[in-house]
């Protein structure tokens, strides 16, 4: 080899290695600084067409396959799956999630207003993080354009699947509940009590009641407790439910394992949350409005 | 083996590697966005347990191998580049870059000293590399304080990647290294490429030696 081309490698190797230096500590301060943010921003819109379109070059074949069987509806029937499928979803929200006299009850002790409408955009996923990059995040089809926004939360029929992490044009990234990084308020739906279920990067989520001596059994089912103004989790969505209690050595703490609902592996069609309870999640206690109170 | 030299060697073919024509560099883009985008659309969806296939860095590999260390270097951050920032990642920005600048950068010196384009060779280059890139890539999660990041986790996933990787060398990065491998010119203005020129010095030196 050249000896001026290896002085011009190795000088190359050096630049690139410091400006990867760079961006790794940038983003390390603070990941959602203008430039990094501006740079995923583009990323998403470049990208996210590619994904729906090797998406589609996949399923179509699949579904092709599928509808000669006569396993499956054909191709033609696909929009018309995704409208009842939207409807379903809309159907859970209101009737299996949430039975209405449960809510009222819920919302007055969770501090929420009413029984609030949900709109729900149903997304397809186009994309799914590999393993080895240690999140686990999905890709949907659906973005700023949609209605989406940052923060809003993600179900499908059978509960909770995530939220909304980053929105790009026309798709978005989605944070699922068995990220390792992730908590979520929950409810026990029995008893009442409140806890944080956190993802473990497995199949399953641990959950830590906030009464250690509250009683608890495999079968217990959870829903979410809701954040403030619905936003990252509205309430009431199914979590999973309690697969095993085991105590540890010293009899006192306990290690309680929860079986998601949803099954992150064979996720295809999700509904997002996009318009929530109107209200001041605060109003519900206070007597009425107009200087009512006081 | 040439230690003295690209492959092809002062007597046929002594074309700087390194230098990239615009078809090349064009193939290159496409093919780490494409296998970018089908690694996190089409294999990830397989259900095979574990981690998933690095097609990205089998793309790099191929690039790398055939043009040398200073092309392996951008590539490699590029590449890693595609990987930080399309959705739906969420590691750190520069994480990848950082570590197939690298691997990029080895790979290329590599493929200049030593002959790799066989079956076995371009598994074995393969398997090393993607254990190195995803310890890499982890460590530097580590240290910048990634909460996904434990010592379990990354060995369980480790034998899986590297296993699925190295299956799919043969049938992507060799085809690849084949392809990026500069053309050179061999006698009477022919064009030969650089694999053919090597065998050809050797043959030569034989020749050589036998008078």
């Amino acid at each position: 080899m050249l000896p001026a081309d290896d002085r011009r490698a190795r000088r190359v190797l050096a630049v690139l290695l410091a400006v990867s230096f760079a961006l790794i500590t940038l983003d390390a301060r603070n990941p959602n600084s203008p430039p990094v943010a501006a740079m995923r921003d583009v990323a998403a819109t470049v990208f996210g067409p590619l994904q729906e379109g090797a998406t589609t070059a996949l399923i179509s074949p699949v579904e092709a396959v599928r509808a000669r069987i006569g396993n499956s509806e054909p191709l033609s029937a696909e929009v018309e799956r995704l409208r009842t499928e939207n409807g379903a979803l809309r159907q859970q929200l209101s009737t299996t999630v949430v039975n209405q006299a449960e809510l009222r009850e819920l919302g007055r002790l969770l501090q929420v207003a009413g029984a609030g409408e949900y709109r729900v955009v149903a997304a397809r996923v186009i994309g799914i993080g590999p393993a080895q990059g240690l999140a686990r995040t999905i890709t949907l089809d659906a973005g700023r354009t949609d209605g989406l926004r940052p923060e809003q939360t993600v179900i499908n029929g059978d509960g909770l699947v995530g939220r909304v992490l980053a929105v790009g044009l026309q798709s978005s990234t989605v944070l699922l509940t068995v990220d390792p990084s992730v908590a979520v308020g929950i409810r026990m739906e029995g008893s009442r009590e409140i806890g944080v279920v956190t993802g473990t990067g497995g199949a399953v989520l641990t959950l830590q009641l906030l009464n250690p001596q509250a009683r608890l059994y495999p079968g217990d089912r959870l829903v979410t407790f809701g954040s403030t103004a619905g936003r990252p989790y509205v309430p009431g969505v199914p979590v999973g439910s309690v697969v095993s209690v085991s105590r540890g050595a010293d009899g006192a703490s306990r290690t309680v394992e929860v079986l998601p609902y949803v099954r992150f592996s064979s996720l295809d069609l999700v509904g997002i949350v996009v318009e929530q309870v109107r209200r001041d999640s605060r109003e519900a206690v206070l007597p009425g409005r107009g200087g009512e109170l006081g | 083996m040439s230690r003295n030299g690209p492959p092809g060697g002062p007597g046929y073919g002594g074309e700087r590697q390194d230098r990239m024509g615009a078809v090349a560099i064009l193939a290159a883009i496409g093919l780490i966005v494409g296998a970018a985008v089908i690694q996190v659309s089409i294999l990830t969806r397989l259900p095979l347990p574990g981690g998933t296939a690095e097609l990205v860095l089998l793309v790099l590999i191929g690039i790398a191998l055939g043009r040398g260390p200073q092309t392996g270097a951008a590539a490699g951050f590029g590449a890693g580049l595609v990987l930080d920032l399309m959705p739906p990642a969420d590691h750190g920005v520069g994480r990848y870059a950082f570590v197939l600048c690298l691997a990029g950068y080895l790979l290329g010196l590599l493929g200049r000293r030593v002959d790799v384009d066989s079956t076995v060779g371009i598994m074995a280059t393969t398997a090393v590399t993607a254990t190195g890139v995803l310890l890499g890539f982890a460590a530097i999660g580590a240290l910048t304080g990634d909460p996904r990041v434990t010592g379990p986790v990354v060995l369980r996933l480790l034998p899986s990647v590297v296993l699925y990787t190295t299956a799919l060398a043969p049938l992507v990065a060799r085809p690849l290294l084949g392809f990026f491998r500069p053309e050179s010119h061999g006698a009477f203005g022919t064009v030969i490429t650089a694999r053919q020129a090597h065998r050809l010095n050797l043959l030569a030196r034989r020749q050589e030696w036998w008078q």
